[in-house]
């Protein structure tokens, strides 16, 4: 299945298109939602090329492009269609779960959820918790290549960062709760 | 999630959260790393790197180190595996690298698979398997393709219908115009609908310049050298690629691995686009 980059902003025509496209096609849809990690590249190729950005000007708007391509391929689904929401948001998992839930769709399991390893592991364990088919994002090979994966990941998305400063309270309450048995 | 982690892991992982999310870190760790990697060699260095945030945010460097990993996320927390072997677009790159590659990919579907006894998942990059500078052409050509000779929109209500005389209008104002009957002929054929029509939805869904599952005719590679700049021995290489992925796809299919395209920058995204849409209409 495609990645499809929802800091683009063709993204909001190319996914009502290719869920009308497998319908009309009659072929089962497979989408993996990402917000995308090249932001900083893609503007600075515009840029030099004279060329509108193709990536969203803030947060704000690849937060309404995810969310709403989310409501809009869940809401339309077959069941024998596979969505994968690679988020590390916690209000675009929340709206693909609620949504999942509204048409009773839990137990196909065709809405998946996925976050990268060490990171947002409180958005994973919630997501588990609620009876979701939920994954981490395991990169691995040499570590010369590995580890500047994972940097320009965050130098990318500091939407993440964000999030693993809320991941880090929930590990210090664990740490200290630890010491208060002991 | 974190009740399976020892006191010291924990303790450990709020250092190294607390370090890689330092605006210190995030702006100059590439530039650390590359010091070190001078001062200390690549030996030492990988070794800090592995047993400090190598083991919170990675699978590890080997394929068994990435079993075992995948294990333990399944038996402890019930949690499933997307394993993404890393590795970044080459220029100019070596047939017999790519092959490589494929050679891994197909152990790596092996191990996550356990042999085909449980479902896998596969996040790959198609520039492992051809060289960066001919998806750049691909993706050009494509773009141009779509965009310009068939009129793709992208527009959901899109309800526009392609006529052949449109087509050969196209067609021309790129620089094409000896193109023989039959083989345009073919072209429509690939583009419509039951009723003869090339519809938006279809030119959109099987507008593919570089077909992954059928043949490439001499009317799309002339589209492909006028609109992307494409030679014969880019031909030859793109032959090799799309049979890598062919076979690549088909091992992960018969092994019950899933495969995750990661999409990529716009300047070569429109070719990984098209390939991953073929794969999708061919497997899922």
């Amino acid at each position: 299945m495609n990645g499809y980059q929802c800091y683009l902003k063709r993204m909001d025509n190319v996914i009502p298109m290719e869920i009308r496209a497998s319908q009309e096609l009659g072929y089962n849809l497979g989408l993996k939602l990402i917000r995308g990690a090249y932001m900083n590249e893609e503007r600075q190729f515009a840029e030099k090329n004279q060329r509108e950005s193709p990536v969203w000007d803030d947060i704000e708007s690849t937060h309404k492009c995810y969310n709403s391509a989310v409501r809009n391929v869940v809401s339309s689904m077959k069941s024998e269609d596979l969505l994968f929401v690679a988020s590390h948001n916690q209000e675009s998992c929340d709206i693909a779960k609620n949504l999942v839930s509204e048409r009773d769709m839990k137990d196909l399991e065709r809405v998946r959820f996925a976050q990268l390893r060490g990171f947002s592991d409180q958005v994973t364990s919630d997501i588990a918790n609620d009876g979701f088919r939920v994954y981490k994002y395991i990169p691995f090979g040499p570590t010369e290549q590995v580890m500047p994966y994972l940097v320009r990941r965050g130098q990318e998305s500091r939407q993440v960062l964000r999030e693993q400063k809320f991941q880090n309270e929930h590990l210090k309450k664990e740490i200290l709760s630890r010491f208060r048995l002991f | 999630m974190f009740r399976f982690d020892t006191t010291f892991t924990l303790i450990k992982k709020f250092f190294i959260y607390k370090v890689m999310g330092s605006n210190l870190f995030i702006n100059y760790s590439l530039g650390g790393m590359k010091v070190m990697y001078r001062l200390f060699g690549v030996k030492l260095t990988n070794a800090l790197i592995e047993n400090t945030a190598g083991t919170i945010f990675t699978g590890g460097v080997s394929l068994q180190d990435l079993e075992r990993e995948m294990k333990k996320a399944q038996e402890e927390r019930g949690i499933g595996t997307v394993a993404m072997s890393v590795v970044e677009g080459l220029k100019d790159v070596e047939n017999s690298k790519l092959d490589e590659f494929l050679d891994f990919s197909l152990k790596s579907i092996d191990t996550l698979t356990q042999e085909g006894t449980q479902e896998g998942h596969l996040a790959l990059k198609l520039t492992a398997f051809v060289s960066t500078d001919i998806t750049e052409k691909q993706s050009q050509a494509q773009e141009y393709f779509a965009k310009n000779i068939l009129g793709v929109s992208y527009q959901q209500e899109d309800n526009s219908i392609l006529s052949r005389a449109e087509l050969i209008k196209n067609l021309n104002e790129a620089g094409i115009k000896n193109n023989s009957e039959a083989e345009l002929d073919q072209l429509i054929e690939n583009l419509s609908n039951d009723d003869g029509e090339m519809t938006a939805v279809h030119r959109y869904a099987k507008g593919h310049l570089f077909p992954l599952y059928g043949k490439r005719s001499p009317l799309m590679e002339e589209i492909a050298q006028k609109c992307g700049g494409l030679t014969s021995a880019d031909f030859t290489n793109i032959d090799l690629f799309e049979e890598r992925v062919r076979v690549m796809t088909d091992y992960a299919s018969r092994q019950n691995c899933l495969l995750y395209v990661d999409a990529e920058q716009s300047f070569i995204q429109a070719a990984i686009e098209s390939y991953g849409q073929q794969m999708t209409h061919e497997h899922n």
